[in-house]
């Protein structure tokens, strides 16, 4: 069954230039020019596909042309499993909203460049550190998606398999989203997303 | 050729730091000449220990065993600056498999 998406962007250029890309791999079955007119188009949109009362699993895969820290980091934080920049071409496109739609993370070299940033090792931050704190198999996968490398070159590096590479990065993902660390707080308050 | 470009953590540019901008800039001067690729990807982390640069395609590769006088030259200019500078440099590349150059400089505490 192919992936069901709706396209929102206030630009209309755009949008029809991701329309292109994503061609047939996905089904587009709407598009909006901002979250708000979108919302009441995803909700129809789980009903027609027949999920269940309760909020649908709606997943958000951000894509944008800032590459700023407090976009890429406040998006994720308001709930977006995902964040690459325009720059992505259409395949990397296509894989991406699959890895996200299959309940993935996807993080773009920049983002993990961020994250890297922000749990900064020796910052001592609260009591929960499995929250605020990444591993050091965590800061590894990171970094080499940071140096570019694609999911099945750093499974073969590590020696893991692709499962427990996205594996940590859904890891890293919660706690990006979870920790109350002071570089990530700090943009919260200011980012009013729905 | 497009750059991708992602850092972990930024510092101040200091006199210090330039052995390791040059080496990085060669590298990736090297790559947009011989690598045929369309994109580089380049990641850079500093803290006050240490700055690290690593500079990757995904395009042709070298087999350096196999490197003519001339663009041997290229790598132990990378090399030499970077080691000349108390830090590293490493070349890791394969026919078909792309290029990646780890450039690794320890600071001094101020």
């Amino acid at each position: 069954m192919k992936r069901r998406v709706v396209l929102v962007d206030d630009h209309e250029l755009f949008r029809a230039g991701v329309r292109g890309e994503l061609g047939d791999a996905v089904e587009i079955v709407g598009e909006a020019g901002s979250v708000a007119e979108a919302v009441p188009m995803i909700r129809e949109e789980a009903v027609i596909a027949g999920v269940s009362q309760e909020r649908p699993g709606v997943k958000f895969l951000a894509l944008s042309v800032s590459d700023a820290a407090e976009d890429v980091i406040g998006v994720i934080r308001a709930g977006a499993r995902g964040y690459v920049t325009k720059t992505i071409s259409g395949d990397e496109l296509t894989s991406a909203v699959t890895r996200v739609a299959d309940g993935d993370a996807v993080f773009s070299p920049r983002l993990a460049g961020f994250v890297l940033d922000a749990f900064r090792e020796g910052d001592r931050v609260g009591d929960d550190a499995e929250l605020n704190e990444l591993t050091p198999r965590e800061r590894e996968v990171l970094q080499l998606i940071a140096r570019g490398y694609r999911y099945k070159e750093i499974a073969a590096r590590l020696h893991l398999s692709v499962k427990t590479v996205e594996a940590h990065v859904s890891s890293v993902l919660r706690k990006l989203q979870l920790s109350s660390r002071h570089e990530l707080t700090r943009w919260a308050a200011e980012r009013r997303l729905i | 050729m497009r750059v991708e470009l992602a850092s972990g953590g930024d510092c101040e540019l200091t006199d210090d730091l330039r052995p390791l901008v040059l080496a990085a800039r060669e590298a990736m001067v090297n790559a947009a000449k011989f690598s045929g690729a369309d994109e580089v990807d380049v990641y850079a982390e500093a803290d006050d220990a240490r700055a690290s640069v690593f500079v990757r395609d995904r395009g042709a590769g070298f087999d350096r065993g196999a490197v003519p006088e001339d663009r041997r030259g290229i790598a132990e200019s990378i090399e030499g600056r970077m080691t000349r500078a108390g830090g590293s440099a490493t070349v890791t590349s394969s026919p078909g498999e792309g290029t990646e150059v780890e450039l690794l400089l320890p600071r001094s505490k101020p």
